[in-house]
């Protein structure tokens, strides 16, 4: 949808003069409009007004100080960087034998440990009775009496319902 | 945008590349657009200075982290709209009292300027500065996020679109703000509007703050 052109132009005038030939349209638009030109009085003043506004007092050494500080950040951070390296530096210039032989440590015995678990499921495994073994036909009501409720023992009703 | 369009934005790919005069070059250039907003933004204009100083030290500190898909000026502003918001809520959490402001349950109003209506007429720089003071006022009476459109909308390079962006809402919003913050000033400016002059019968208020000297 097209914006009616006294929209477009009172967009315009909201933020800077209008042109010559934007201030022709306006007037062939409000000859045919008379009753709308004391509200574009007031939008044109309203703009002149914002307009002529003054700048706020700035101090002239205002970039001076911005380069200076930004300087000193800068230096800062360059510092900052400078003794978070020297610090880790130190620290591994200090722990690095102890880190390397926890690194081996690591490397050897995490498989030495693994193989001497498989190990002991193994011996556990071969030295089971096999006579010993329940009878799998002990496990066919396994789901019935897993769903009985827990706490205390349940009715003959509630026994009745589960084994249904 | 891309940089060959926008020479802000080349400016700021060479501040990237740690170029001080292309720093100072964005500085001198937009420190007045930036004071202008902050000045008028914050209820107490006293630290607006070292609001805006700060706003180019972002702009130093995050300068890597620029792209320049977005308006230089778009993110700039942002920066210090975002500086401002925080400033204002930090005030509003731990508010201080102004030992310069007069306050008018204090007996220090005789030291209040007062009007002489039988005095001759003031010069008309004076009585321009009286008019600026009075849309200063007007504006600083305003919600915060409709003034700042309407600070924004002064910058003839702001487009409504980029007023949207630095104010993080639709475009649409952002219209609405600056036509109910205009008919607020049209209502309080009512008298100026016609002319946009001063009018010797119009009511006085304190002068405007003189030009500060270098700290």
């Amino acid at each position: 949808m097209r914006e009616p052109i006294d929209q477009i132009l009172l967009d315009i005038a909201r933020r800077r003069p209008l042109t010559p030939a934007e201030q022709q349209q306006l007037d062939g638009w409000l000859a045919e409009h008379p009753q709308d030109r004391e509200r574009w009085e007031t939008e044109v003043g309203l703009t002149r007004l914002l307009q002529r506004l003054p700048d706020a007092p700035l101090s002239s050494n205002f970039t001076a100080r911005v380069l200076a500080a930004a300087d000193r950040q800068e230096a800062a951070g360059t510092a900052r960087a400078g003794a978070i390296e020297a610090l880790l530096a130190r620290w591994v210039h200090r722990w690095q034998p102890a880190a390397a032989l926890a690194a081996v440590l690591l490397l050897v015995g995490i498989p030495l440990h693994q193989s001497h678990r498989r190990g002991e499921v193994a011996r556990s495994v071969a030295v089971l009775p096999a006579a010993e073994l329940a009878n799998v036909e002990i496990w066919q009501n396994f789901d019935v009496i897993n769903s009985l409720p827990s706490g205390p023992l349940p009715s003959v009703e509630e026994l009745a319902e589960a084994m249904q | 945008m891309g940089p060959e369009h926008d020479p802000d934005a080349a400016l700021m790919l060479r501040v990237k590349r740690g170029d001080r005069a292309a720093f100072e070059a964005l500085v001198d250039k937009y420190k007045q657009p930036v004071f202008n907003l902050i000045y008028r933004t914050l209820p107490d204009a006293a630290e607006a200075e070292d609001l805006a100083q700060n706003v180019f030290l972002q702009v130093h500190r995050f300068a890597h982290r620029y792209k320049p898909s977005a308006k230089f000026t778009t993110w700039l502003f942002t920066i210090a709209r975002n500086l401002c918001l925080n400033e204002i809520r930090r005030r509003g959490r731990h508010p201080a009292e102004s030992l310069s402001e007069p306050s008018g349950d204090r007996d220090d109003e005789a030291d209040r300027p007062v009007t002489d209506r039988q005095a001759v007429a003031p010069d008309q720089g004076c009585l321009d500065r009286e008019l600026a003071a009075l849309v200063d006022d007007a504006l600083r009476a305003l919600p915060e996020n409709q003034r700042v459109a309407m600070l924004l909308c002064r910058e003839e390079e702001q487009s409504y679109e980029d007023i949207a962006a630095i104010l993080g809402c639709s475009l649409a919003a952002t219209k609405s703000l600056i036509h109910r913050a205009r008919e607020t000033l049209k209502l309080r400016l009512k008298r100026y509007l016609r002319t946009g002059a001063w009018t010797p019968d119009a009511p006085s208020r304190p002068q405007s703050p003189p030009e500060k000297p270098a700290p």
